[in-house]
């Protein structure tokens, strides 16, 4: 039987039509073959990438991820500013019921040196370490910043009182201490400066003078600017005649500024007028020149040798951004201005007269806003500079350009520092203040990794589902290449 | 650019093994279109890894079979009713025996009509046949007897043919 249906089936098997693939078929087959040896290994690479990167996603699904910020890998351990700022993603920013920002933060006593400071959209302070990279979110004392009160009467985007010394060593910030809803007495305000290498904090208290308290009235400081030298510190504020956890309001427009001293803690109120209009920003000399800028355009200077010498004009500009910068040498006041233009502001102090710098039609045909950061030298200023509406700061970028002390022939003008573009507005910064003395003409930036942020949680969750899909997918897969029956 | 080495090892392989194996999958399908698909396949399966086959014919017979049960898996669903349909005696339309065996081996599972090709037109032994299609010997005796049992009920006049269990299986 055996033999015979051999036979029989070999007989069918010769009967039917030839089956053979044509020799010109061959190659064809050869080359199919081969290119699916090579899917093949993509395919295997790919699953174990997936593996590896869904166990790995798993395991943080499970463990929670990383409790905080992990510090971004420094492309470079030296000191310096970043080439790229990141936006801090707004689940990042956790809030209590009270506004407060519940994490993760870094203690103010952890920190170190830093590069660059500045407030994202959702009002959180944030200072970017100097030798790391890493961002650190701060808890400041007293830092009103992300109070909707506050924001009520300050345009955040416009101002945010926080400022690094141009050295790194020192973060200065408004604090206030409002009291409770049927609080009536003066609250306590001021400003804070932290110095980051000790961790040692010192306050001045700043009590509005000579005005009738209504319900808590405190000063709103809006403005602070350092000198060149990080020694003095400038600030500038209007009255609050009412502020309490219940509300604010009936500010004057009484102008009031002041500057406090090295290691001073006296805020040293240099101006309170009672002229209808307000001070809108401020800048100090290393000889603790006071100069302020008026919301009627008025540019004024006030010698530190003479507190009571009066204030004169230096000019009279439009638009003026609040908070200004003097380069080393007291010479020249960057003014930078409040709204687009296509020159950027300076005051020749020396000569006391303006001297607008023009911008570059070919980086800013439409022009810009442009607002001092400080300077490189006595010749180049830092800036801030944005092309784009007032809702998409993310696309600022700092620059260095040279004075109009430099002859138009040598003119230049570098971009430095940019931006991560996002469409997330909590983590857009809205502030920037920059340590320019780790700016050398030789190292203007230096590159950083992005940071690693926690996940949020439909990130994890995501992950978590992705991973899982991804695992069930290289088993069944591999059991379906071993599976025979 | 010319042939490289490789390549031109398996273009000799598929111009002399191609009718042979083309036979065999013929047995497998019963259908010619479909055994010159799944030929097809086997070699691109035996060129994607050429290098590594030490004898390339019994990898892509290996294939041949496996695939073949492979495919009929993929669109058993269909196949099950047909054998359900047609799983009674039936006259054979043609009088001779070959074709009258041809019918009733397509109405096998593929796996019945694979074992059958193996054990009685490659004349592998129960053990071979169960190492090629990676399963239990027991499994390939079993299964030789279902396929001949219902042979024998497809097609009465088959009876001489297969009428006496093969070797092994007594």
């Amino acid at each position: 039987m055996t033999q015979q249906l051999h036979d029989e089936l070999a007989r069918i098997g010769d009967a039917a039509p030839r089956v053979a693939p044509s020799p010109d078929l061959a190659p064809d087959l050869w080359r199919r073959g081969r290119r699916a040896r090579t899917r093949d290994r993509l395919v295997a690479a790919g699953a174990v990438l997936a593996l590896v990167l869904g166990l790995g996603g798993l395991t943080t699904a499970v463990m929670g991820g990383p409790a905080e910020l992990l510090p971004a890998s420094p492309a470079s351990d030296d000191p310096g500013v970043p080439s790229m700022l990141y936006a801090v993603p707004g689940h990042v920013q956790k809030q209590d019921n009270d506004q407060r920002f519940t994490g993760p933060l870094t203690p103010t006593s952890e920190l170190g040196p830093g590069a660059l400071a500045f407030v994202t959209g959702d009002g959180v302070p944030v200072l970017v370490d100097a030798e790391s990279g890493e961002y650190h979110l701060l808890d400041l004392p007293g830092w009103r910043g992300g109070d909707v009160l506050v924001g009520m009467l300050i345009d955040a985007s416009d101002s945010q009182p926080l400022a690094i010394s141009p050295d790194g060593r020192q973060l200065a910030w408004a604090w206030a201490e409002p009291g409770g809803r049927t609080d009536t007495a003066t609250i306590a305000t001021g400003v804070r400066v932290l110095d980051l290498e000790s961790g040692d904090m010192r306050t001045a208290v700043i009590t509005s003078p000579g005005r009738a308290t209504l319900s808590g009235q405190g000063v709103l400081v809006r403005t602070l600017a350092w000198s060149p030298d990080s020694r003095w510190l400038a600030w500038s504020g209007l009255t609050v005649q009412e502020w309490n956890a219940g509300g604010i309001g009936g500010y004057s427009p009484s102008p009031l500024a002041g500057r406090i001293g090295p290691g001073s803690t006296r805020p040293g109120i240099q101006w309170a007028t009672d002229r209808s209009t307000s001070v809108t920003g401020t800048a100090i000399s290393d000889d603790g020149t006071l100069l302020v800028t008026q919301q009627d355009g008025w540019v004024m200077r006030y010698q530190a040798t003479s507190p009571q010498d009066r204030s004169f004009s230096v000019g009279r500009v439009l638009n003026p951004a609040p908070a200004g910068a003097v380069s080393p040498d007291g010479s020249m006041l960057a003014i930078g201005s409040y709204a687009r233009e296509t020159s950027m502001d300076l005051a020749d102090l020396e000569g006391v007269r303006l001297a607008p710098r023009a911008l570059s039609p070919d980086v800013y045909p439409d022009g810009a806003f442009v607002r001092p950061l400080g300077w490189l030298d006595d010749d180049t200023v830092v800036v801030l500079a944005r092309t784009e509406g007032d809702g998409d700061l993310g696309r600022s970028h700092i620059a260095v350009m040279s004075a109009p002390t430099v002859p138009e022939e040598k003119w230049t003008y570098r971009i430095v520092t940019r931006s991560e573009p996002t469409n997330d507005a909590a983590g857009v910064a809205s502030f920037h203040s920059v340590a320019v003395d780790l700016m050398t003409p030789e190292h203007l930036t230096v590159d950083r990794s992005e940071p690693d942020w926690p996940w949020s949680i439909e990130r994890r969750a995501t992950v978590g589902v992705v991973s899982g899909v991804a695992v069930v997918g290289v088993w069944v897969f591999l059991w379906s290449r071993r599976r025979r029956w | 650019m010319g042939q490289g080495r490789s390549e031109r090892e398996f273009t000799e392989f598929v111009a002399a093994r191609g009718a042979a194996l083309g036979r065999t999958a013929y047995l497998l399908t019963g259908d010619h279109h479909h055994a010159e698909d799944l030929l097809q396949t086997a070699f691109v399966e035996a060129a994607k890894r050429w290098e590594r086959l030490d004898e390339p014919e019994a990898y892509v017979r290996r294939t041949l079979y496996t695939r073949n049960i492979s495919r009929w898996r993929r669109t058993r669903v269909r196949e099950v009713e047909l054998v359900e349909r047609h799983d009674s005696p039936t006259a054979p339309s043609d009088p001779t025996l070959r074709l009258t065996l041809e019918q009733a081996l397509d109405r096998l599972t593929a796996r019945q009509r694979t074992v059958l090709v193996l054990r009685y037109f490659e004349d592998l032994t129960e053990v071979e046949t169960a190492r090629v299609l990676g399963i239990s010997p027991g499994t390939v005796k079993s299964t030789n007897r279902h396929a001949l049992s219902r042979l024998r009920t497809l097609a009465p006049e088959l009876a001489e043919l297969v009428g006496v269990l093969p070797r092994g299986d007594q």
